[in-house]
């Protein structure tokens, strides 16, 4: 019998007659990789090949299994689909199979940016080290979805159950109980994933090395991959339903908490006096897409990390982290214009320059907190040096959330297709620059 | 035995205190209203009924189906309309409807478009719709299959004075051939020609449970609560 899910979204693909959008990623990928070539081919000059392509691969591959955690996080759990299927009886083996499909199609563009990133290691005269950087990067993806399927419904599992209940109590911090689960869950598939392709990428290195049975090491994401695949359908059956009321449990908690709370307490409103059409977009950013502002202060300590050393090639490591963590953050006006109707602006007269640049100075605003941790540690490490830094990235950050506004009010939720590329882009002429 | 029974089902949120123990039951064939003021805990009480919130206390059977045990099973009990309409907006009515069909395992296209009634517009995406549209549409979906039971969030907000007369008009007949239902609204006149009890509920307790022809006290609750 033919897949109802499947064939549903085909007929939806069908209908929407998308543009292949996915293609704007791959196309800065191709104008990044010259960008990126001193600094790939630094890696393989520092030392051997081998393990040159080893460091490459495993990052490549752990950027990979980070964003596919995330994405099959939003896929199977807070999907879009999830409010229309909730109405009905669900297959939840049959469904698991369609959103796998749909998944690998629309996260296709992932590994394929990474290969072609990689090929300045092939233009270089090094063909099987790109062969096995690539096969590095395509099995972490593969592996993230599998793995990634089975822990977030290991995640629902574990939020759920009673034995849990004080380890969740103890990890939670101010979230609800029941939310613990799932925010940790994209970390241990990060965990999982990055634990099989550092294997594939040192098996990639020893076979490079002429130590052939190296190679088999490269199976190992897909083997753990197979088996998240394998614990994938039986866990949707026992977990698929009962994670609508475990989100309805969720967003009813944190509404509890909103109403006890002074519902008016926004991050950073203060700044937003005189300037309404600031303060709705700080509004819609804290109640909407809190992750951003407090995602920004997480990645701001992993930029202090970074940061606290006395190391002279210290400045280069926080301009590619924190660069990085601030075109991420910089992307949030993308994400403002969810649930911001452009009808309900163009009914009451609101300027829409206006608008762009709230969302602007929102994107700015939380940038700094993935900036002010790492110039801190920096300065506290290394003094007067870090004035260029805290500069530079200013600039990228002033520049990164211009580019996000303005794809946010040209093409408002496709926008982030755009801003995508450019921010990475952004991003290498950076790291080319400095 | 009752198609829909609930005993002194509680809800919190933290602190927040949703429903504080209602209990009912309700017969099949039975065309009951559920009325009550905004933030009385309908809407909560609704989504425990339909598996999609589970009671911090009480029980819910639905057609001798446990939804608190088995959500997934009971869903297959229940046609279900929430308060706002969720629906593939990049559908037709029709392919919406067929899409049903094959997860429920049964319904006919026709009786669909026929609950439905868009005309040619059924092979319209559905985002072309207006409020009204996508609720009958959402109906549809919900009754295509048959279900014992019919849950409905103020299924007849939005729609135009023809189209709820229609819709009443389906529901009866679904009741006729034997379906529960239960339909969530403000609108107590309309009840009072097609339900056969009224359930009231405020801050979170079943105030009162009388037959429609008592309609009155429950109207004098509704103005001074």
């Amino acid at each position: 019998m033919a897949n109802p899910y499947i064939a549903v979204r085909q007929r939806i693909r069908r209908n929407q007659e998308t543009k292949p959008l996915w293609l704007l990623p791959i196309l800065a990928a191709v104008l990044m990789a010259p960008l990126l070539k001193p600094i790939l081919l630094g890696f393989l000059e520092g030392g051997s090949v081998s393990r040159g392509i080893e460091a490459i691969s495993f990052r490549l591959g752990a950027v990979v299994a980070g964003a596919m955690a995330l994405h099959t996080y939003n896929d199977l759990v807070r999907g879009p689909d999830r409010a229309v299927l909730d109405l009905h009886p669900v297959q939840p083996r049959a469904l698991l199979a369609s959103l796998a499909l749909q998944t690998m199609r629309e996260r296709l563009y992932l590994p394929i940016m990474g290969a072609v990133i990689l090929t300045p290691v092939a233009m270089a005269g090094h063909m099987h080290a790109w062969l096995g950087g690539v096969a590095v990067v395509f099995s972490a993806w593969f592996c993230a979805i599998g793995v990634g399927y089975t822990v977030h419904l290991g995640g629902v599992w574990a939020a759920m159950s009673p034995e849990l209940a004080s380890f969740m109590d103890a990890i939670r911090g101010d979230n609800p109980r029941l939310q613990a689960a799932l925010i940790y869950a994209p970390g241990v598939v990060m965990a999982v994933v990055g634990f099989a392709t550092a294997f594939a990428a040192a098996g990639v290195a020893q076979g490079l090395e002429g130590w052939t049975p190296g190679w088999v090491f490269l199976l190992s994401p897909l083997i753990v991959g197979a088996a998240g695949w394998a614990l994938a359908g039986p866990a949707s059956e026992r977990h698929y339903v009962r994670t609508t009321a475990l989100l309805a449990e969720i967003d009813g908690l944190f509404a509890g908490v909103e109403e006890e709370e002074d519902v008016h307490a926004v991050y950073l409103e203060r700044f937003a006096q005189g300037r309404p059409e600031l303060l709705r977009a700080l509004r819609q950013g804290w109640r909407s897409q809190r992750v951003w502002a407090t995602g920004a202060w997480m990645l701001g300590l992993l930029g202090a990390w970074t940061a606290w050393t006395h190391d002279a090639e210290g400045s280069a490591r926080v301009l590619i982290v924190t660069g990085a963590a601030v075109m991420l953050v910089s992307a949030v006006p993308t994400r403002l214009v969810d649930g911001d109707p452009l009808w309900l602006d163009e009914t009451l007269g609101v300027n829409l320059r206006e608008v762009m640049l709230a969302r602007m100075a929102v994107a700015l605003m939380y940038a700094q907190g993935a900036i002010l941790p790492a110039v801190l540690a920096f300065a506290i490490r290394q003094g007067p040096r870090v004035l260029p830094v805290f500069l530079g990235l200013e600039i990228v950050a002033v520049l990164a959330s211009g580019i996000a506004a303005w794809v946010a009010l040209q093409w408002r939720e496709n926008g982030v297709w755009a801003y995508g590329p450019a921010a990475m882009l952004l991003w290498a002429v950076w790291l080319v620059i400095w | 035995m009752s198609s829909i029974s609930t005993e002194g089902l509680k809800k919190e949120f933290g602190k927040v205190v949703a429903v504080r123990g209602v209990t009912f039951a309700i017969e099949p064939g039975e065309f009951v209203g559920l009325v009550g003021p905004n933030g009385a805990g309908k809407s909560t009480t609704l989504k425990m009924l339909t598996g999609q919130l589970i009671p911090t206390t009480g029980s819910i059977q639905i057609d001798e189906v446990d939804v608190v045990e088995d959500p997934g099973l009971a869903r297959a009990k229940i046609g279900y309309v929430p308060e706002e309409p969720k629906l593939y907006e990049y559908l037709s009515a029709r392919e919406m409807i067929e899409f049903v069909i094959s997860v429920r395992g049964a319904g006919d296209v026709d009786f669909g478009l026929e609950v439905a009634n868009l005309g040619t517009a059924a092979d319209r995406l559905i985002r072309e719709y207006s409020q009204g549209m996508k609720r009958r549409t959402a109906l549809a979906t919900a009754m295509v299959a048959r279900p014992p039971v019919l849950i409905l969030d103020e299924a007849l907000n939005g729609l135009d004075p023809p189209s709820a007369e229609r819709v009443i008009k389906v529901l009866q007949e679904a009741c006729q051939d034997g379906a529960t239902v239960l339909l969530s609204t403000h609108v107590l006149d309309t009840l009072e020609r097609v339900a056969s009890r009224i359930i009231m509920i405020s801050q979170g307790r079943v105030l009162t449970d009388v037959p429609v022809d008592q309609l009155d006290e429950v109207r004098g609750m509704f103005e001074s609560p």
